[in-house]
């Protein structure tokens, strides 16, 4: 009987390990296919967006659609003046800032106030979307679009919610207080709606890495890698997602994650489908997610776009502890919405997306960590009970971590064949040096955090957890910096 | 590469090139298993041999990426010095054939300090150059690239001959209106607004619905200054009852934002396109009405879409229109949509006087929505606000 069993569970195991083997090259073999679409696509796109002197005709026209730029703000009185005014500062023809007070326990409502000297206004808007109570709609005695809508706290999703009441214009933008927008980030993200305005829902742009940057006036002055070995990996991370991934999902018109950080929207296409939802910690993936179902549902013919040339630089950690935190609510945002729209996985109904691109986030991004870290440790012990070959073990080991490399490098050199931020060779070399290093053990530990995830969702944690910040990097911070260290 | 970009077939180009290389993959894999063939276990030889496959796919993704980086580096370097000498060689008074010779060895440097120097030289100076560049063995080249398959090559002879006032140069230019690319008709029509040839230009304003809108809006910015072309056009348009041209006509009119003398047909305010209606009353202020202004603001104050009631009210406001103050009013508290009811509010408060009083007397009632937006106008005049 125990020789049975011991029989069958080494059987099992060895399935197991080859199932794994087969999981992780197909995984990265989809990976590959799409950075090769996303190579393709981001030299067409080069091509076709020659656009300088039309961007620069855009920024004066009255015909181009106004826009209400949505920026939650939790606790930010330290850095809110210099975010508000920097994006006061965008080149676009009409556009209004609203930044919505979560209900801050600091003084980031003060601070405000006394900054652009605003003043209670009787400014009139709808609840259309519901939201905690708003406690006040301040306005700037000054001849600049800024309201700041003062809230009782009710979480991210539920002052953009508020926010979308209070904004007057037919495109909302939701940004991150804390991220900086490149000046011609909001004409060069809304230029697909203007394109095509009836079919435009949505539009997302790349969220780049700030640290190390030299930031002055809420502007990037000089672009330059973060300090850390976390931060560069991070960097890798980003290029391969947004300029591998999202732009091929977004040639198949199958994106389901616009970042949260900076993108567009179509203010009635976020009414029509009740906003965002408040009971999740992924309110941006499932808004998207949403806004496909709705569409298709509608038998619509739309568009949700990706557009790698509006730049929205942010700020990410290099603490692991704060990592974890934000790889572990993310994981828990995408388990959230694939179970709210579980019924969408392999409908035909909803085309390419019910058919590929969520079955693939389910399989390799949602459950892909739990399945990988079980085949680590089922590895370890197939190793141990000498049921694996340590030859075959090692030699499939090497092979997904060359394979990730592989992809990592790939993302660099489509960041250097396409938008090039990155301008001296020392860059590109620390660039090469972090793609190789992230697969060292960088991959494998977000895997285990990632994995880590579903038990927290499985116990009911909705957290967000607090993300401290550092900073960026100022002119004066940069030539004391050195001193520092 | 980049005549397959501007294909039609892109999307299947690209699946193509997918499967390609992904096959190209699969069979570097198994001739390298072949040449591992000493590996008597299968399952190790196919593995090592996508370790070797690997190994080399990454090195020569990192030698691509140095050495691109490097020659690139090199280049733009090479290129910043020979432009330079080109632009001392051009800025100096030395034989003319020295500069043939440095254009024939160098073209695509001295094709770029050409344009450049066409952008901001005039006079005599601007000739000279004029002269070296159709005297120069390139000129046919360049003549001829406007028409080229590749884009980079064809946006260039574009731009750069549009710069010019030879017959030669123009009819190149007007080949470049029948690219198979967008990118370059765009760009042909671009050069062809902000150039000198008034016929041309008709003919482009004529072809300006066949445009999709946001290319409308950049060749409105385009367009020349000279005001019988404009108006001509607009007046045309909005004559013609063709819904579409009379649309691109009040665009054009908004994009300028400054007052017209083309005549405005009062039947735009009865179109039924509300697009037309809507855009009737923004351009109101910009034109001259055929008709009674009031009669307008009152057929469009009693319009059955809210968007066009709206756009009325401002018109309301801007014309200063004292005795439509009681609709405003009556629009203030009875509304489909409370833009319309800002829209009202606003414009009694830019009325000033009767329509003020009754505005604030709104602002202190009791209806809620009403009252609202009634104080916010009220507020937002007192601090100066547009109206």
């Amino acid at each position: 009987m125990l020789g049975d069993l011991r029989h069958w569970v080494l059987s099992a195991l060895s399935v197991y390990e080859y199932a794994i083997i087969v999981y992780l090259f197909t995984l990265s073999t989809i990976y590959f296919v799409l950075l090769l679409i996303g190579f393709f696509e981001m030299m067409r796109h080069r091509l076709a967006y020659r656009d300088d002197d039309e961007n620069r005709v855009l920024e004066a026209s009255p015909l181009v659609p106004a826009v209400s730029i949505l920026a939650p703000a939790y606790n930010e009185a330290a850095s809110i003046r210099e975010s508000v005014r920097a994006m006061l500062r965008l080149s676009y023809p009409q556009f209004e800032v609203i930044v919505i007070n979560d209900g801050s326990k600091d003084e980031t409502l003060q601070a405000l106030i006394e900054e652009f000297h605003l003043y209670r206004s009787a400014r009139f808007y709808e609840n259309t979307l519901p939201g905690k109570p708003v406690r006040g709609v301040y306005e700037s005695m000054d001849p600049i679009p800024l309201v700041v809508v003062d809230k009782e706290n009710g979480g991210k999703a539920d002052a953009l919610n508020v926010g979308i009441n209070v904004a007057r214009y037919p495109l909302v933008c939701a940004v991150d207080c804390d991220s900086l927008l490149e000046s011609d980030a909001l004409l060069r993200v809304a230029r697909p709606y203007l394109e095509d305005p009836e079919r435009v829902l949505a539009v997302g742009g790349i969220v780049r890495v700030a640290n190390g940057c030299e930031v002055s006036g809420g502007r990037v002055l000089k672009v330059d890698l973060p300090r850390s070995w976390i931060g560069r990996c991070q960097v890798v991370e980003y290029l391969r997602s947004f300029l591998g991934g999202r732009v091929a999902f977004s040639a198949f018109n199958a994106l389901i994650i616009i970042s949260g950080a900076f993108g567009l929207f179509s203010k009635r296409a976020v009414l029509a489908v009740g906003g965002y939802r408040t009971d999740t910690v992924g309110e941006d993936m499932e808004l998207i997610v949403r806004l496909h179902r709705w569409a298709r549902s509608q038998k619509m013919d739309y568009r949700i776009v990706f557009q790698p040339d509006p730049v929205c630089w942010t700020e990410v950690p290099e603490s692991l502890k704060i990592l974890k935190r934000q790889r572990n609510r993310w994981q828990r945002g995408s388990f959230e919405t694939f179970w709210i729209h579980k019924d969408m996985v392999l409908r035909p109904k909803f085309g390419g997306l019910g058919m590929f691109a969520f079955p693939y986030f389910i399989l390799f991004e949602t459950f892909g960590p739990i399945v990988e870290l079980a085949g680590y440790v089922l590895t370890l012990l197939g190793l141990a009970l000498r049921v694996f070959d340590p030859q075959v073990a090692w030699l499939f080991f090497l092979a997904s971590v060359m394979y990730g490399m592989i992809l990592s490098t790939a993302s660099v050199v489509l960041e250097e064949l396409s938008t090039k931020r990155y301008p001296r060779v020392r860059n590109l070399f620390l660039l090469i040096m972090a793609s190789l290093v992230e697969n060292l053990g960088f991959r494998q530990l977000l895997t285990v955090w990632r994995a880590l995830a579903f038990v927290d969702l499985m116990r009911g944690n909705k957290s967000w957890g607090a993300m401290e910040r550092q900073g960026l990097q100022t002119p004066a911070t940069a030539e004391t910096a050195p001193a520092q260290r | 590469m980049t005549r397959l970009l501007y294909s039609r077939n892109w999307p299947r180009i690209i699946q193509a090139l997918v499967v390609l290389i992904l096959l190209g993959y699969a069979g570097s894999v198994m001739i390298t298993a072949q040449w591992l063939e000493e590996i008597a276990d299968p399952f190790l030889r196919y593995a090592a041999a996508f370790i070797l496959v690997q190994l080399g796919f990454l090195a020569l993704l990192l030698v691509l990426l140095l050495f691109g980086k490097y020659v690139r580096i090199k280049f733009e370097w090479r290129r910043a010095t020979r432009i330079h000498a080109l632009e001392e060689l051009l800025a100096g008074e030395g034989p003319e054939k020295e500069i043939v010779a440095a254009a024939r060895r160098w073209p695509d440097e001295f094709l770029a300090v050409v344009y450049a120097s066409l952008q901001i030289i005039r006079g005599s100076a601007r000739e000279r150059i004029v002269r070296l560049l159709e005297t120069s063995e390139l000129y046919p080249k360049v003549l001829a690239q406007t028409v080229s398959r590749n884009p980079h090559r064809a946006i260039r002879a574009v731009t750069l001959l549009g710069q010019l006032d030879s017959p030669e140069a123009r009819a190149a230019v007007y080949r470049a209106l029948d690219h198979r690319a967008e990118t370059i008709r765009q760009a042909a029509r671009k050069v062809i607004m902000q150039g000198t040839d008034v016929e041309a230009q008709r003919k482009l304003v004529t072809r300006l619905p066949q445009l999709p809108a946001w290319q409308r809006l950049v060749m409105f910015h385009f367009a020349p200054a000279d005001e019988s072309l404009f108006t001509d056009f607009v007046n045309d348009a909005l004559q013609s009852g063709n819904e579409t041209r009379m649309l691109i006509a009040l665009e054009l009119v908004l994009t300028r934002q400054r007052f017209q003398t083309c005549q405005l047909p009062m039947d735009l305010a009865r179109s039924r396109n509300p697009e037309i209606r809507i855009k009737f009353f923004r351009a109101l202020r910009f034109l001259r009405l055929e008709g009674d202004t009031v009669k307008a603001l009152q057929l469009g104050l009693g319009d059955p879409d809210w968007r066009v009631r709206a756009m009325a009210a401002q018109a309301c406001g801007q014309f200063r229109a004292a005795m439509l103050a009681g609709r405003l009013l009556e629009m203030c508290r009875t509304f489909t949509n409370p833009a319309e009811a800002a829209h009202a509010a606003r414009a009694l408060a830019a009325l000033g006087g009767e329509g003020w009083l009754r505005l604030r007397e709104v602002a202190n009632s009791k209806t809620d929505i009403a009252r609202q937006i009634a104080t916010e106008a009220v507020e937002r005049h007192m601090l100066g606000g547009a109206a």
